[in-house]
């Protein structure tokens, strides 16, 4: 029984307090954590570094899709019924630029709205995961660890206004799935 | 660099969701009899489409030569209104402007309804409005395909492209709002607010992956909203028209539109922050910085003005020279000093620090800005298309009850939109309010 796992949700008010707790949880690497906030936070930045996003792949890549076809499609519409008008070229690349600009910033704005919902694993029913406190003025730490640890974690979250705890019923209880 | 503090100097973190969510909560009786106002506004409008369509486009004034009337002049007004959102979402926040934090949401909502009002002109103005997707380009039979090299099919591309960036960085910008309001509420409510919200739970990694993607959207929304305005100039510098075929129109449409949408901006700020209690987040420094956008702005306008009579006189082209004459001191030549006085002389007003820091007087200039700008779409399509270079085509054109009907309506529409929005959504955004106060009371560094 000493394996299974047990997730901890910890409310913190004060500011000080959540983030002298933030201090020695992200010291231990092999915790799965979520910190939670109202906004975002670059103390908490600075303490678990990330890589940079992986959104502006998408909106690089979603750009040059937007590019091709803006001009690609109106060269494709010319050539299909070619008929010069005024005395000009069939594929008039200066014109093509403005709808192939606009397709650029269309495409790289859609795809940087799937990027977002990709990485942040977004849109989820699940809230177990999560305290309505968070949303007001509230800061915690939501993760989950064997039953074993879990004195050793409520030492460190000892300053915390509130900590929920419950048993999960798998094993694998890994708690944000966001990518990081 | 020393911070300025642009919220109320005692609000703190704690009660920045209650201020916010107060309009929420059940509106005065004075609410809704201002929603039934706009109600009538659009049923009017609605009704004078409905002439339209049925009785054909004759009972609009529009006739040769004028065949651009105030349809177009609505469009380009609407489009233009719509252009301060984005510049105070996005451009200023790649600028780290940090009083764009409480009025940016209710900028953004503004560009969006303006840029819905504005897309429905063109297909008003088309006539046969069931005909509208004829517009867009989609394979048929007969090969034929939109004529790319038109630059009234650029605006099609640029309208939707507009619309499009604008409501995602719009409803990007409100998920962490969106989760507040979920919290907050229940039964229905709740749930409508979390399909918004969509499972946000403002985690670290969330957190990060949210403002890059915030960032890219500012990145792009910055060019587009530049690109839009000087697309929606060459629908009349791409014609060889005297008074439209200048190269000064791009520039001097983007800031004729950003003049326009910041007036807006305070003729809406000021009921809004009065009607909803929102004194503590949107203080009389938000109404000045905007206020000194607005004459930025206009000494552009006013420069533009110049230039353009500058160039007629100078460029020594009877046709030209003969149009400029006709603006100032010809039949629409009251519009023309209208447009003047409300744009140019009104807004130097501006310099003088009693005055931009007075918000009544401010939010009258605004009202009067409003006008002159619509004034000026007009002056500019209805004075050059009245004279162009055959005497025998010269016209007069009055617009008809139908068409001010259907003005009347997209406003009603506008104003309706921005009631419901701020009755339903947080009109302030919450997460970035907090951010910064947090920010300023824990020392981070913060835009």
């Amino acid at each position: 029984m000493n394996n299974a796992n047990v997730r901890i949700k910890a409310i913190y008010n004060n500011y000080e307090a959540f983030i002298n707790a933030l201090k020695v949880l992200s010291s231990k690497k092999e915790l799965d954590m979520d910190v939670i906030s109202p906004m975002p936070l670059h103390d908490v930045e600075k303490l678990i570094p990330q890589k940079p996003s992986g959104v502006r792949w998408f909106t690089f890549f979603g750009g040059i899709l937007g590019l091709i076809i803006g001009f690609a499609f109106p060269i494709y519409t010319v050539l299909d019924w070619p008929l010069i008008t005024g005395g000009k070229p069939v594929v008039t690349i200066q014109a093509f630029i403005i709808i192939a600009f606009e397709l650029l910033i269309l495409f790289g704005a859609a795809f940087t709205l799937l990027g977002l919902l990709f990485h942040a694993r977004l849109p989820r029913q699940n809230l177990s995961n999560y305290d309505v406190r968070f949303s007001g003025n509230s800061f915690g730490f939501v993760f989950s660890v064997p039953e074993r640890k879990i004195n050793e974690m409520k030492n460190i979250l000892q300053d915390a206004d509130d900590i929920i705890t419950d048993k999960l019923s798998t094993e694998s209880g890994r708690i944000g799935n966001e990518s990081r | 660099m020393s911070k300025e503090n642009y919220f109320a100097p005692d609000l703190i973190v704690d009660q920045v969701n209650a201020q916010v969510l107060e309009p929420l909560k059940k509106p005065s009786k004075l609410f809704y009899v201002m929603i039934a106002l706009f109600i009538s506004f659009i049923l009017f409008g609605a009704y004078c489409l409905y002439t339209q369509i049925f009785e054909g486009l004759g009972v609009a004034g529009m006739n040769n030569p004028i065949a651009w009337g105030i349809y177009l002049t609505n469009f380009v007004f609407w489009v233009g209104i719509a252009h301060s959102g984005t510049l105070i979402s996005a451009i200023l926040f790649l600028f780290r402007s940090r009083w764009r934090t409480s009025v940016n949401r209710i900028a953004e909502a503004m560009t969006v309804f303006a840029v819905t009002m504005a897309g429905l002109f063109p297909l008003i103005h088309l006539g046969r409005i069931w005909f509208a997707y004829w517009l867009l380009p989609y394979p048929n039979a007969r090969h034929l395909w939109v004529n790319f090299r038109s630059p009234l099919n650029w605006d099609v591309f640029a309208v939707v492209t507009y619309m499009t960036v604008s409501t995602l960085f719009f409803i990007v910008g409100m998920m962490p709002d969106m989760a507040v309001l979920r919290d907050r509420f229940k039964g229905i409510r709740s749930k409508i607010y979390g399909v918004f919200a969509m499972g946000w739970r403002g985690t670290h990694r969330q957190w990060h992956h949210y403002e890059t993607a915030y960032l890219l959207f500012a990145a792009l929304a910055t060019p587009l909203v530049i690109s839009v305005h000087s697309i929606v100039s060459w629908d009349f510098a791409m014609s060889s028209l005297p008074g439209w075929h200048s190269t000064i129109f791009a520039p001097y449409f983007v800031s004729g539109a950003i003049f326009s949408g910041c007036a807006m901006v305070i003729t809406i700020l000021y009921p809004l922050r009065k009607f909803f209690h929102l004194e503590d987040l949107i203080t009389e420094k938000h109404f000045t910085r905007i206020s000194q956008m607005m004459l930025l702005t206009s000494l552009i306008v006013t420069y533009s003005y110049l230039t353009e009579f500058f160039i007629a006189w100078y460029g020594h082209n009877i046709f030209e020279q003969e149009s400029f004459y006709n603006r100032a001191f010809g039949y629409y030549g009251i519009y023309f000093f209208m447009m003047f006085v409300f744009n140019s002389i009104l807004p130097l007003g501006i310099f003088f620090k009693k005055i931009r820091t007075n918000i009544k007087v401010l939010f009258v200039i605004s009202i009067l800005v409003n006008v002159g700008m619509w004034l000026e779409r007009f002056v500019i399509i209805i004075t050059s298309l009245s004279r162009d270079y055959d005497p025998y085509a010269w016209g007069i054109y009055k617009p008809t009850y139908i068409e001010w009907g259907i003005f009347l309506g997209s406003v009603g529409g506008f104003l309706l939109l921005f009631f419901s929005f701020a009755k339903f959504a947080p009109v302030v955004a919450i997460s970035e309010v907090k951010g910064q106060i947090h920010h300023d009371k824990t020392g981070g560094d913060h835009e």
